[in-house]
């Protein structure tokens, strides 16, 4: 049989999506199930088991490139041990060959995620670029097919091998728990990108099954099913119409910005939810993702609260290294002979900023929307650094802190501009039209236009009510989190009919209101494509 | 720590399974009980949401003028105009169709259309009738359609779509648009066809399925029922109508006494032209083409049938505004 006809016959069954009733309702409990009745210290190949599978159904025979990065991972990060404990060698020997391997695995692991998703895009620029001398070249595009999550498992890997390279961990000698710390079925689609160090503390440990983490689990699974289908789902028709929208106009471009957004946000931080509550059914930890990213104070306080594993990736792995690295020393040396202390203090964060955001960019795609949303936030986050001590003077001479309500309003305000104004250039399908929906913001800025065309951007009155409702719920959810409000505690103090209530009009809610099922297009998560 | 790997005792652990036993039973009641009331009394529906929305546009009519009812998926209201057929003959229709409308639910309309209207004629359009599914069913995951028929309410949910307030679709173009033309979609798009003229000898071998077979039969049952003559047709499409399906239907028309008015065998008395008459490229006629089209249905329900002509009375002048307002016709 072929693993096509296999994943056919599989999807007769069964639905590869995490926010599909059979993952949660079927897929999960069937893994349950199993995992506990197997011997705690095997546990954890059950759930390596299960991950393949849902990868084999997701990605068919592109799964085999998974198997084979996480072999090579393995290997590499043998290696570097090898290398590290050999007595043998002197120390800064020792440091040269293990970076010597590192660089090997890193730049081979770059080199696969190069290929399968940016080659077309190199490819084209290039002749695009050789074609203003008049050469008259063309680029046949390839359009190669990427695994899922190939762009999270590869981060992973790199990170691995770091620590083992920076001994921060000892390289793993069995495949199977590298393989699964690259394939946890419940992070294989979008993440979060997360550390061997972290998650060999439970991921292994085979805990069992228990009514706290069970119960715990599966409530995160509901929220971040509330956040998809009642949210995200139903704003998803209207993103794709909006941003192609003919009739442009100012407040429709707004509009869509401000859907897309929430949509992102809502499809993202709801399906980690549902991922970090499939990990918590099994005792599992994985590192949060977003920590109310609208109440930020500013854009780079905004990143250290959205997408937060890719940002902490950024930094340990780029900002810091880069930062000290000697030519960057170097070169602050130089800034500092020529412009004096106060420049130089900035020059290497810039760089390493610099690097930071642009690597954002390209790691969310081959699209120059992409790479300029990074370095439109390499702008944002650099003006902010320089301007925040002037403004934080400025306020003290207007005997204001920043908790200042005007600050705080303020600063909401222009973080509401950064985010939607950013996120504009990301969803829109080329930089043109980018730069057109921003246009027009200025030059034709008419609200009649987005009034009158409501009904017209694939969603009913009953739709904008769901979304606008359940929108709400959640931001008064985020802000009983952002003040540390022990509501979870004050809930579970409640008597129990009265909890189940609320539990059962919850799930109900999702299952009238929420957007599946027949008159619905199943909407795609929106992070599963990076 | 969220997570609590200790050891609970027996009495503890039955009692969490109780619990959790009991909560997944309190859940399915509730499930079974929503789904009975969410479940249309009228039969199955696929796309609730589209019949109601349908219904709903259509008891605007005042009642007991209708004599005509299309029925089908978007080839009926791009094929069939009403408003022409007024403006021509002083017939009154209305087509009763949505996109991708399945079988099933276009019966359900036809139903639905007899609550306040005395129709004459049912005229359905045959698109429909040549799916490989069962009309029913979503194209899920088996334990899906599983799901959906143990607890409807899966299937259903969407319900509460039917209540839309007055204040949203009163002044709403759409739905405006949608009554003044009684369901016809007039666009001026036109997407050549430049494929083979003999485009009915493409395609596979198809024969009615089961599935269509039965919602046919109970179009044909409940048209004896009301005492109404039930017409087969179906419009001029490039891309998907074949001699195949033309002879499967013929078969089922002839068996059961039924007209069939295959469009496609008619396109030079229509005067269809590909080059302009198509809006997509063969799939769906353009405006232009609808003119044909729905002049060579008036013209054989005027000779075969004895309908009024309903220009002049004042009742109907409901029509002869709309006309004004959006200038289709002449």
């Amino acid at each position: 049989m072929s693993i096509e006809l296999f994943i056919e016959c599989i999807k007769l069954w069964w639905d590869p999506a995490y926010s599909t009733w059979m993952y949660f309702a079927l897929f999960l409990p069937a893994v349950i199930l199993i995992y506990n009745f197997v011997k705690e210290e095997k546990r954890y190949l059950v759930l390596l088991f299960a991950s393949w599978f849902f990868f084999i159904t997701l990605s068919g025979w592109l799964f085999l490139i998974y198997i084979a990065e996480t072999v090579w991972t393995w290997r590499i990060g043998l290696s570097i041990q090898k290398v590290s404990e050999n007595a043998a060698l002197k120390r800064k020997e020792k440091t040269a060959a293990k970076k010597r391997i590192l660089t090997l695995g890193i730049i081979s692991l770059l080199l696969v995620l190069y290929i399968l998703k940016y080659l077309d895009f190199t490819g084209v620029n290039i002749v695009n670029l050789l074609n203003l001398f008049s050469l008259n070249l063309s680029w046949k595009m390839l359009y190669i097919v990427a695994p899922v999550g190939i762009s999270y498992f590869t981060l992973e890997a790199i990170s691995y091998l770091t620590d083992v390279y920076r001994e921060n961990i000892a390289a793993e000698t069995r495949y199977t728990r590298v393989a699964l710390y690259m394939g946890f079925f419940p992070k294989l689609i979008e993440g979060p990108i997360t550390r061997y160090e972290d998650d060999s503390k439970t991921l292994f440990s085979g805990i069992p099954i228990s009514y706290a983490n069970l119960t715990s689990g599966y409530q995160r699974i509901l929220l971040g099913l509330f956040k998809k289908l009642m949210i995200a789902d139903h704003l998803a028709p209207a993103v794709e119409i909006v941003y192609e929208w003919e009739d442009l106009a100012g407040s429709v471009s707004i509009f869509a910005a401000i859907i897309f957004t929430i949509q992102e946000y809502m499809d993202f931080s709801g399906t980690i939810d549902i991922v970090i509550g499939s990990a918590r059914v099994f005792g599992i930890g994985l590192a949060e993702n977003f920590k109310q990213p609208f109440f930020a104070k500013n854009a780079g306080d905004f990143w250290h609260r959205w997408h937060i594993t890719l940002g902490t990736f950024f930094r340990d792995y780029i900002f810091y290294p880069v930062s000290v690295s000697k030519g960057v020393m170097k070169f602050t040396k130089k800034v500092k002979d020529v412009f004096g202390m106060a420049v130089s203090r900035l020059a290497a964060p810039t760089i390493a900023i610099f690097l930071v955001w642009l690597a954002n960019g390209v790691w969310h795609g081959p699209q120059w929307t992409y790479i300029f949303y990074g370095m439109y936030y390499f702008v944002w986050i650099f003006i902010e650094n320089v301007l925040e001590k002037p403004f934080l003077s400025l306020l003290d001479k207007m005997k204001m802190t920043e908790n200042s309500v005007p600050v705080k309003v303020f600063r909401a305000i222009k973080l509401f501009f950064i985010v939607i104004f950013g996120e504009m250039f990301f969803r829109a399908d080329s930089m043109s039209r980018g730069f057109e929906m921003f246009k027009v913001i200025f030059t034709d800025f008419d609200m009649k236009e987005l009034t009158k065309h409501l009904g017209d951007f694939g969603m009913d009155f009953h739709d904008y009510v769901t979304v606008i409702v359940a929108f709400l719920l959640i931001m008064i959810l985020n802000i009983l989190k952002e003040k540390n409000v022990p509501y979870r505690r004050k809930f579970m103090a409640l008597p129990a009919p009265v909890r189940w209530g609320i539990w059962y009009a919850i799930m109900m809610s999702i299952v009238i209101f929420g957007a599946y099922g027949s008159g619905y297009d199943a909407a795609g998560m929106i992070y599963a494509k990076f | 720590m969220w997570y609590n790997p200790s050891v609970m005792t027996t009495d503890r652990l039955d009692n969490n399974i109780i619990k959790g036993i009991l909560f997944a039973l309190f859940f399915i009641i509730i499930l079974t009980v929503s789904s009975i009331l969410v479940k249309p009394e009228y039969g199955e529906v696929y796309n609730i949401v589209q019949v109601n929305q349908k219904m709903d546009s259509f008891k605007n009519e005042i009642p007991n003028t209708i004599d005509v009812i299309f029925a089908g998926n978007s080839e009926v209201y791009r094929t069939f105009s009403p408003l022409q057929m007024f403006y021509d003959k002083g017939y009154t229709s209305y087509c009763m169709s949505e996109s991708a409308l399945r079988l099933c639910d276009a019966l359900e309309l036809t139903r639905a259309s007899f609550e306040t209207q005395s129709p004459k004629i049912v005229i359905l359009e045959a698109d429909a009738i040549f799916s490989d599914v069962d009309p029913h069913k979503d194209n899920y995951a088996l334990p899906t359609n599983l799901i959906e028929d143990i607890f409807p309410i899966f299937h259903y949910h969407i319900f509460y779509k039917a209540f839309v307030p007055k204040f949203i679709y009163e002044d709403s173009v759409p739905m405006r648009t949608e009554h003044a033309l009684r369901g016809f979609v007039q666009t001026d798009e036109a997407v050549p066809y430049t494929g083979p003229a003999d485009y009915m000898s493409q395609g596979e071998q198809v024969r009615i399925n089961q599935y269509s077979m039965k919602y046919l039969n109970m179009f044909r049952d409940f048209c004896r029922e009301k005492n109404v003559a039930l017409v087969l047709t179906a419009a001029p499409n490039a891309k998907n109508w074949t001699y195949s399906k033309h002879d499967s239907l013929q078969e089922y028309a002839d068996e059961n006494g039924l007209d069939f008015i295959d469009l496609n065998y008619h396109l030079e008395d229509m005067g269809i032209d590909w080059s302009t008459d198509t809006m997509d490229g063969g799939n769906h006629v353009s405006f232009e083409g609808s003119k044909k089209t729905t002049k060579f249905i008036e013209d054989y329900l005027e000779e075969n049938y004895d309908l009024a002509d309903h220009r002049g009375d004042p009742v109907y002048d409901g029509w002869v505004k709309d006309n004004e307002e959006y200038e289709l016709y002449p």
